[in-house]
C-alpha cells in the first residue's frame, strides 16, 4: 500500500521550495504533485513572454501573486531590434486584470507597455504592491499619475532606464494624502524634472522608505533635504553631483550624508564636480554597492574614493578609472563580486585614459570573490585572459567587449582563442560569457568541449565558418540563449542542429549568412519552434531559397505563431499575411 | 560542386538532421570559403563564395551576390575592395554610417558618454526636437583642430555647458577651463556674470586645459 501525505502537508512542503526550476521540478514528479503545486506556485517567471500565452498561464496556475515577464531579445538593447517588433504587455495585463485579482507584483523587461495597461493594474489589483518597469518603452506620466493615484498599498515602483513621455513632472503629486507604504522608487530614467514639493511631500510621508533613484534634472542643493527626511534610506541614486561654488550646498549635503547610517548603496552621480566628492566620505566604510558610471572625474578621484570602501561588493564605472585606480580596487576592496567598466568614447581610444587589459588582471588576482566582470577595453592579449582565468576559475559571468572589432592579440597579433579557451577551460561554472576580438572557430571548439554550465553566449564578428556554430550548438550543453551577429554562420550548422534550438529559450542571428530556405526547412522541421525573419530594409524575396535573410530569431513556443508581427516579419505561418 | 564535411559527432547526436552532410538537405545550402586573410586567390576558383556583404577593415571582401535580386544593404557597407588597415577606417567611424548596436552600450549610457550636439544622444543631427529655437556657437578646444558647434539653449547653466563641452572632446569637466569671446570682441573667463546676460553676449567660446 502506498501512503501518501494528505494535501494540506505537500503544500506546505512546497510553500518552502521558492525557485522556479525546483517547483517545475517538484510538479513533473507525479500528477497529484502537479495538481497541488499548480494551485500553491505564487510566483511566475516566464523568460520570454511569446513563448507562452497568458491563457495558459491562468489555465495552469490560477492563484498567482506575482509575474514577470520579459520581451524583447536582448539585443534589442543596442538598436538591433526595429520599431514594432512586439513585446507588448497589453494581452497579459489584460487577461491577468480578469483573472488574478489578487495579484501584487508585476515586473516587466523589455516590453512595450501602455498609459492604458498601467491605469488597468492600477484599478484591477487591490492589494497591488510592486511595479518593476526596466528597459520599457510605450508610457508616459500620465500610466504613473493612476499608479500613483489608484494603488493603495505600492510599495515598490521602479522605472529602471525605461523610456518614459514626460509629460508632466506633477505625476508625484498624485499619490494621496494617506499613502505611507512606499518603500522603494527608481524614477532614475526620467528626462525632466518633477515637482520638487511633491517629491518631498512624498518622502516625508513615507518611513519605510529603503531606496530612493532621483533623476538627473534634482539639483544638489534639493538632496539634503531630501536625506534629511529619509536618514534610513539604504540606496540612493543622487541626481546631478554639482552645484557650482556653494559652500552652504557642500555642508549641507555633508551634514545629511553623515546623518544616513544605513546608506549601502549610491549611485547616480552625473554631471559630477570632484569638489563634491568628499561630502559623502562619511558613508563609504559601509558602501556595498557604489555606481559611477555616469561620473566622468579622473582616476585620482575615484581612487580616492575606492580606498575609502573596504567592504564594496559591486562596482559600476567608466574607463576613467584607469590601470591605476583598478589597481588600488585590487588592494582595498577584498570583497568584490562584481566589477562593470564602461566606456567613456565610444570610438577613439581617448589617449588620456589609460585603461588595459592589466586593469582587469590586477582585479582578478587581488579580489577572491570576483564572479561577474564587464569589461569595455581597447585592447587585450592571450597571456592576460590565460591568468585571468587561472587567477579567478570562480567567474560565473565573464564580457569582454574589446571595442574594435576584430581585434587580435596586441601582442603577438594572434586570435584571442587561446585565451577565451583558457576562460571556459577554467572557469567551470560559467554562465555567461561574451566574446570580442580576432577569433577563429577554434575558440567555439573550446566552448563547446568544456562550457558545460554556459546559459548565455554572445558572439559578434567571430568565427570563420558554420563549424564554429555547429561546435556551441553540439557541445554547450545548458545554453539557452544565444545571441549572434556578423558572423559567417549559416545553413549547415543551424539545420544540423535544429533539436537542441528546442532546448533552449532562444537564438537571435543578425548579419550572418542563413539564408530563407534553410529557415522554411527548420520551420517545417521544427513546430515548436516559431522562426521569424526579420526584413527590415524589404529586400526578401522569399520565394528564393538562396537569398540570406538580414536578422533571424527562433524561440521555442507553447502558444503557436504570434498574431501581433510587424509587416517586415517573415514566418511559415499559413495564417499569416506573411508566408514563406 | 558540393562539399562534403565530416564530423567525428558524438554518439548523442540525434536523427540525420545533425549529420554535417550538405547533401542530405533539399535546397542549396551556401557554402562557406574561410575568410581568414592568410588565403590565396587560388581558393575563389574552387569553392562558391556565398559570405555576406560584410566589411572587415581585416578582411579582403567578396561581393559576390549570391542572387541578383538580392541586393543587402548593410550599414557598414563602404570601403570594401581590398584589404584595409585595421586600426584606420574603422575607428574613425561615428555612429551615424558606422556600424550599428556597436559597441555594445545601451543608449541611455550613450547619451552620456558621447554627447552629440545639442545633447539629443545619438539621434537626429540637427535640433528636430520640439521646434524651439537653437542657438548655436562655435567651440573651438585648446590643442585639437576641428572645432564644435553647441546649442546654448539646451543649457541653463555653465555647470551642464561645460559638462557638455568637456565630454564633446573626450575631456573631463575638471580637466577644462571655459572663456568667451563677448560681442566687444574680448575673451572672458565664463561664469562671472549670470547666465542671462552670458547668452546675450556670447559669440564663441572656447575650452582650455587646465
Amino acid at each position: 500500500m502506498v501512503y501518501s501525505l494528505p494535501e494540506e502537508v505537500l503544500e506546505h512542503v512546497f510553500s518552502f521550495i521558492t525557485s522556479d526550476k525546483d517547483r517545475n521540478v517538484v510538479s513533473v514528479v507525479c500528477k497529484s504533485w502537479y495538481e497541488i503545486e499548480r494551485w500553491c506556485r505564487r510566483k511566475v517567471f516566464i523568460g520570454n513572454c511569446y513563448a507562452v500565452s497568458p491563457a495558459i498561464m491562468i489555465r495552469r496556475f490560477p492563484e498567482v501573486r506575482s509575474v514577470e515577464l520579459k520581451g524583447k531579445p536582448h539585443f534589442a538593447d543596442f538598436n538591433l531590434v526595429p520599431e514594432g517588433w512586439g513585446g507588448y504587455a497589453c494581452s497579459w495585463i489584460d487577461e491577468m486584470s480578469r483573472s488574478y485579482p489578487w495579484l501584487e507584483e508585476i515586473r516587466l523587461k523589455r516590453m512595450v507597455i501602455t498609459d492604458e495597461s498601467l491605469e488597468l493594474i492600477s484599478t484591477s489589483f487591490k492589494n497591488f504592491r510592486v511595479l518593476v518597469l526596466s528597459s520599457c518603452e510605450g508610457f508616459s506620466t500620465d500610466g504613473l499619475s493612476a499608479i500613483a493615484a489608484n494603488c493603495r498599498n505600492l510599495r515598490e515602483l521602479d522605472l529602471q532606464e525605461s523610456e518614459v513621455m514626460d509629460l508632466s513632472g506633477h505625476w508625484l503629486s498624485h499619490f494621496p494624502d494617506t499613502f505611507t507604504s512606499l518603500e522603494s522608487l527608481n524614477m532614475s530614467c526620467l528626462g525632466s524634472e518633477v515637482s520638487f514639493s511633491a517629491l518631498e511631500r512624498l518622502v516625508a510621508m513615507s518611513p519605510n522608505l529603503k531606496t530612493l533613484r532621483l533623476n538627473r534634472a534634482v539639483p544638489l542643493g534639493k538632496l539634503s533635504t531630501l536625506l534629511q527626511q529619509a536618514p534610513q534610506l539604504v540606496e540612493l541614486g543622487t541626481g546631478a553631483y554639482s552645484s557650482g561654488i556653494r559652500s552652504d550646498v557642500y555642508s549641507a549635503l555633508s551634514k545629511a550624508f553623515l546623518g544616513c547610517k544605513e546608506l549601502k548603496g549610491l549611485s547616480g552621480f552625473w554631471d559630477v564636480d570632484p569638489s563634491y566628492l568628499p561630502a559623502f566620505f562619511s558613508v563609504c566604510s559601509r558602501l556595498t554597492t557604489l555606481n559611477l558610471s555616469y561620473a566622468t572625474i579622473r582616476s585620482p578621484d575615484i581612487t580616492k574614493v575606492i580606498n575609502l570602501c573596504p567592504n564594496l561588493q559591486r562596482l559600476l564605472v567608466l574607463d576613467h578609472i584607469e590601470d591605476s585606480g583598478l589597481n588600488a580596487l585590487a588592494l582595498s576592496c577584498k570583497n568584490l563580486q562584481e566589477l562593470r567598466v564602461f566606456p567613456s568614447d565610444m570610438y577613439v581610444a581617448d589617449a588620456n585614459v589609460t585603461l588595459t587589459e592589466q586593469g582587469l588582471v590586477s582585479v582578478t588576482q587581488g579580489c577572491p570573490k570576483l564572479q561577474s566582470v564587464l569589461y569595455f577595453c581597447h585592447q587585450m592579449s592571450n597571456s592576460a585572459l590565460i591568468t585571468i582565468a587561472k587567477n579567478r576559475p570562480n567567474l560565473t559571468c565573464f564580457r569582454l567587449c574589446i571595442i574594435e572589432p576584430r581585434t587580435p592579440d596586441y601582442l603577438t597579433h594572434e586570435p584571442l582563442d587561446i585565451g577565451f579557451g583558457a576562460i571556459v577551460k577554467h572557469c567551470k561554472n560559467l554562465s555567461r560569457l561574451s566574446l570580442s576580438g580576432l577569433l577563429t572557430d577554434r575558440v567555439f571548439e573550446y566552448i563547446g568541449t568544456h562550457a558545460k554550465k554556459l546559459d548565455m553566449l554572445s558572439i559578434a564578428f567571430a568565427g570563420d565558418s558554420d563549424l564554429g556554430l555547429h561546435h556551441v550548438l553540439s557541445g554547450c550543453e545548458s545554453l539557452k540563449k544565444l545571441e549572434i551577429r556578423d558572423c559567417p554562420f549559416g545553413d549547415t550548422a543551424l539545420l544540423a542542429n535544429v533539436a537542441k534550438l528546442a532546448t533552449m529559450r532562444s537564438l537571435w542571428m543578425s548579419s550572418c549568412a542563413v539564408s530563407i530556405g534553410a529557415c522554411k526547412i527548420l520551420s517545417r522541421k521544427m513546430p515548436m519552434l516559431n522562426v521569424e525573419v526579420i526584413d527590415e530594409n524589404g529586400t526578401l524575396n522569399p520565394k528564393l531559397d538562396n537569398c540570406l535573410v538580414e536578422k533571424l530569431y527562433v524561440y521555442r513556443t507553447v502558444a503557436g505563431p504570434r498574431s501581433d508581427m510587424p509587416g517586415y516579419i517573415w514566418t511559415m505561418d499559413r495564417d499569416s499575411a506573411n508566408k514563406i | 560542386m558540393e562539399l562534403y564535411l565530416g564530423l567525428a559527432l558524438s554518439s548523442s547526436a540525434s536523427s540525420c538532421s545533425s549529420q554535417f552532410d550538405l547533401n542530405c538537405h533539399e535546397s542549396t545550402i551556401p557554402v562557406h570559403r574561410s575568410n581568414k586573410r592568410k588565403h590565396d586567390d587560388d581558393d575563389d576558383d574552387h569553392v562558391p563564395q556565398t559570405l555576406p556583404l560584410l566589411v572587415w577593415n581585416n578582411f579582403c571582401c567578396n561581393k559576390n551576390q549570391l542572387n541578383e535580386e538580392h541586393d543587402q544593404d548593410h550599414d557598414n557597407d563602404g570601403d570594401n575592395d581590398g584589404e584595409v588597415e585595421s586600426n584606420s577606417i574603422f575607428v574613425r567611424r561615428r555612429n551615424i554610417g558606422g556600424v550599428i548596436g556597436w559597441p555594445p552600450v545601451k543608449l541611455c549610457r550613450r547619451k552620456v558618454c558621447h554627447r552629440k550636439i545639442g545633447s539629443n544622444g545619438g539621434g537626429s543631427d540637427d535640433g528636430d526636437g520640439g521646434g524651439s529655437k537653437s542657438m548655436y556657437v562655435k567651440v573651438h578646444m585648446e590643442g585639437i583642430g576641428i572645432a564644435r558647434k553647441v546649442d546654448l539653449n539646451m543649457h541653463q547653466s555653465y555647470q551642464t555647458l561645460v559638462h557638455t563641452l568637456a565630454n564633446m572632446f573626450g575631456k573631463c569637466y575638471g580637466d577644462v577651463k571655459l572663456t568667451y569671446q563677448d560681442k566687444e570682441g574680448d575673451w572672458l573667463l565664463a561664469g562671472d556674470v549670470p547666465w542671462g546676460s552670458f547668452i546675450n553676449t556670447i559669440q564663441r567660446l572656447k575650452l582650455l586645459k587646465k
